[in-house]
């Protein structure tokens, strides 16, 4: 109580230095939502507000991954799951808003996001009981299962057409129409930063330090009170909600979505992603998602054997530069800092950008 | 039992495979006193420690921690229920500064558990008592510094620290001065001696110049057997006590 009063008086003090500091937190995600908003207008063909699209959707989806295996230790081969019947969910969900469903089609990722803490709660809690191969092994058992499912329940899945729904058929918040894809390009550079910066600030709670702390020892943090399963199953929800909120992206930006979705190709992509970039930093996935998707792009556009060259390229970082392309820069420029075998997992209050 | 009795270990068994290694125990620790566990290597003084602590599981008999049974629960139970232990090899958070890895001892209990909406670093409280303990650990000036790069003492010293930043009721302390120079150990030894005027310690120790020094109660641990258990003076003069340890033992 007290100290609340006491930063408050203290605020209330120096408004220009609260200002500045304010400022000091903020700059990167200014920066950030400039460069977004800046990009559609350099880059204005229909191909490139496509690729924006997808890397946008693409950078939610590799930060929550590494919620799971840069933050908490967790590797896991299924995680599209959460994003894709987080996609799903919302598909119906939006399918239902062109028969008139009077929800605002701006809600609609958060609809998506609970059906992935749905899903994240009930898979999450078979899962989370051991780290490492075993973890590995379910999440893989897990995709597959879901992956085959999809063929077998066509009705929620689709089957092989997939689902489609209609963005600009739909209510809006702000009495927008979201046909164009630069429209919605917007709408999804709003949610992504919203989830970006929700997911960079759980770092630094309780549960965030906890999740650094049983990925390294989860023996001793046992006997600091927690349970390293708890901790585990905790950051695994929220991991599938933002995967899943990152599944409701894709499908507004899509308007289909298909199985592939929850494919073991989605889950693998976001792993490649996430460790290109760098698991031990938060930037490294958002660096690796943008790169994973205009390699996709441009490659795929210039040669066939392009997953070879892609292929190569993950393999070059893991035996290369093992914390990751933009990690591995980060450790260049910031030689003054003592780095530690790998780079400081950044769970203190200085951000790990 | 008696109110007290703070730790009491009851015919408690270990086997590994087909070796015996703890071979009924009987042990009580009054409250608030502070005792000393000794032993030759290998007598198993670290196992007794892991089943105590939830580590390993007691093959037969019990543990009771202030009248309540706690073997057979995991290990964050037993710590919430006010038991905490350090280890014989040093066991840190390697990747996170001295500040953190104190920081994440206070976290559960001061209360925070699994919170996801509010931050480390501004809870008052736990940063006010993680400064107090690195000022008594001496540890102000390495604050910043990742645990994995201190020297060996003060990774002990981190180590002790971590342990009884919770302000654990009991505390199990395995040879917290093992490895550290006559000046160092002193300097340990006044640590624990400081913070453990109001909780129970129980402590491997192999140097028995300190033992004599601090312990209310001695227990001998031999072949996993307790040889005996008494005040320093008796267990000077217990010429069982001598001849199987002490004898061989004084450096
Ligand atoms: N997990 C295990 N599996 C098999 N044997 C073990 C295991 N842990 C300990 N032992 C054996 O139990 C015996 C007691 O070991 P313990 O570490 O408890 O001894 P100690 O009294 O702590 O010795 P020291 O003074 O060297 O620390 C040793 O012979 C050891 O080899
Ligand atoms: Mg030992």
């Amino acid at each position: 109580m007290s100290a609340v009063s006491q930063q408050q008086t203290a605020a209330a003090a120096p408004v220009a230095l609260r200002g500045s500091q304010w400022l000091r937190i903020l700059w990167p995600w200014l920066l950030a939502l400039a460069i977004a908003l800046i990009l559609p207008r350099v880059f204005t063909s229909g191909h490139a507000i496509t690729m924006l699209n997808q890397m946008a959707v693409m950078i939610v989806f590799a930060l929550s991954y590494n919620m799971l295996l840069g933050n908490t230790g967790l590797l896991s081969f299924g995680h599209a799951v959460y994003f894709g019947l987080g996609a799903f969910c919302s598909m119906h969900v939006l399918r239902a808003m062109n028969e008139g469903l009077a929800l605002p089609i701006e809600l609609l990722p958060l609809v998506a996001g609970f059906a992935g803490l749905f899903f994240g709660i009930i898979f999450g809690a078979v899962s989370v009981r051991r780290a490492g191969v075993v973890f590995a092994m379910i999440s893989l058992g897990l995709g597959e299962l879901v992956h085959a499912s999809s063929y077998m329940f066509t009705g929620f899945f689709g089957g092989e057409a997939g689902l489609f729904g209609d963005r600009d058929e739909a209510v809006s918040l702000f009495g927008i129409n979201y046909g164009p894809n630069v429209t919605v390009y917007y709408l999804v550079v709003v949610w992504a930063l919203l989830a970006a910066a929700a997911m960079f600030l759980l770092r630094k709670t309780p549960l965030g330090w906890m999740a650094n702390a049983v990925r390294d020892n989860p023996e001793r943090a046992q006997f600091v009170g927690y349970s390293p399963q708890l901790v585990r199953f905790f950051q695994f929800c929220l991991s599938a909600f933002f995967a899943g909120l990152a599944g409701g992206l894709f499908v507004l930006t899509q308007e289909i979505v298909t199985d592939e979705a929850v494919g073991a190709i989605k889950s693998g992509t976001v792993l490649l992603s996430a460790y290109i970039g760098g698991i031990g930093t938060f930037l490294g996935p958002v660096f690796g998602a943008t790169l994973v998707v205009y390699l996709e792009h441009s490659l795929s556009s210039v040669t066939d054997a392009w997953m070879l060259y892609f292929g190569l390229l993950f393999m070059m970082v893991v035996m290369f530069a093992p914390m990751g392309l933009f990690g591995t820069a980060m450790q260049q420029f910031a030689a003054g800092v003592p780095v530690i075998g790998v780079e400081r997992w950044g769970c203190d209050c200085t951000p790990s950008f | 039992m008696s109110e007290s009795v703070a730790l009491s270990l009851k015919g408690v068994k270990k086997n590994f495979g087909r070796a015996e290694i703890i071979r009924g125990v009987d042990l009580d620790v009054a409250k608030n006193e502070r005792h000393v566990l000794i032993g030759p290597n290998g007598a198993g003084k670290s196992t007794l420690f892991n089943l105590i602590s939830g580590r390993l599981q007691v093959s037969a008999g019990s543990v009771d921690l202030f009248g309540e049974t706690i073997s057979g629960k995991s290990p964050h139970m037993i710590n919430r229920q006010g038991l905490s232990r350090s280890f014989q090899v040093t066991n840190l958070f390697q990747n996170m500064t001295v500040m953190e890895n104190l920081r994440c001892s206070l976290l559960w209990s001061m209360g925070h558990k699994y919170a996801f909406w509010k931050f480390v670093t501004k809870q008052r409280e736990v940063t006010e008592r993680a400064e107090e303990l690195l000022e008594r650990l001496r540890l102000t000036a390495r604050r910043d510094v990742p645990a994995g790069l201190l020297t060996y003492a003060e990774q002990r010293a981190l180590e002790i620290g971590a342990t009884m930043a919770s302000g654990a009721k009991v505390l199990l302390l395995d040879e917290p001065t093992a490895g550290m120079s006559r000046t160092e150990a002193d300097e340990v030894m006044e640590l624990i001696r400081e913070v453990t005027t109001d909780c129970t310690l129980l402590m491997v120790e192999h140097d028995l110049g300190v033992v004599f020094g601090v312990a209310d109660r001695i227990s001998v641990l031999v072949y996993g057997e307790v040889l005996a258990s008494d005040t320093p003076e008796a267990v000077r003069a217990n010429a069982a006590v001598q001849e199987a340890y002490l004898g061989k033992e004084v450096h």
